[in-house]
């Protein structure tokens, strides 16, 4: 994990596919959150939506590891959260996964889960840098 | 990391800590043997720090499978489980109360 904050910097956090890692990775987001000034109040709906994109990632491919990955880019902090191979109809086929996702997407208005070019699917969203 | 105590007096749990995917299960077996009883079933989560979906959906299954039987009290949800209690809509589901006991 770097630390310093500029445009364009970038910020990576690798952990065991394990749901006791989820806590983990909540507080690498909410601390990382805070030290580029993302306003305070933001804290709690970032946790849980990281959260939520985390147990997502955990429920279609647990054991693969989990990763948080967030990078700075037009004054707000955005996250990525990869999901394996698990895209649009894997989240409706499954009830705990559709609400994760669907509880991301009300926190964050710019939330969606996009295909990379291999074929993965990642959730992505971004907060405000005050 | 979650810590589960049998309440006597309302019946129920009181809980400490964070409840997601990792400790949604055994909240799950604690709040069991209150749901096959029967009657109102009291959650203290003042001092829960996180929750996320899936103690929400802990909490859904029970509702069922009280079947009616009882009501589910979440007493004292701090600002965050509030939050998410009203943005997931169980703010509105039958036999579900949110209070505050002080």
């Amino acid at each position: 994990v770097s630390a310093a904050a500029g445009a364009g910097e970038r910020f990576e956090i690798d952990l065991p596919g394990d749901p006791a890692y989820v806590a983990t990775a909540r507080m690498f987001a909410s601390s990382l959150a805070r030290q580029v000034g993302v306003d305070e109040e933001m804290l709690d709906d970032l946790k849980l939506a990281v959260s939520e994109a985390c147990a997502r990632a955990l429920g279609f491919g647990a054991g693969e590891g989990l990763r948080v990955r967030a990078h700075l880019a037009d004054e707000r902090l955005v996250f990525e959260i990869p999901q394996g191979e698990s895209g649009p109809s894997g989240a409706t086929a499954d009830l705990a996964a559709g609400l994760s996702l669907e509880l991301v997407t009300v926190l964050f208005d710019d939330a969606e889960l996009l295909q990379e070019d291999d074929g993965t699917y990642t959730v992505r969203f971004s907060v405000k840098v005050a | 990391v979650l810590e589960i105590a049998t309440t006597d007096e309302p019946p129920g749990l009181r809980l400490d800590g964070e409840v997601d995917l990792a400790s949604a299960e055994e909240l799950s077996s604690a709040l069991e043997p209150h749901v096959r009883r029967g009657g109102d079933v009291t959650l203290d989560v003042a001092r829960v720090r996180f929750m996320g979906s899936s103690g929400i959906l802990v909490l859904v299954r029970a509702l069922n499978s009280l079947e009616g039987r009882g009501r589910l009290v979440l007493l004292d949800p701090p600002e965050g489980i509030r939050r998410l209690i009203e943005i997931t809509g169980l703010d509105r589901v039958e036999h579900l109360d949110v209070r505050n006991g002080t």
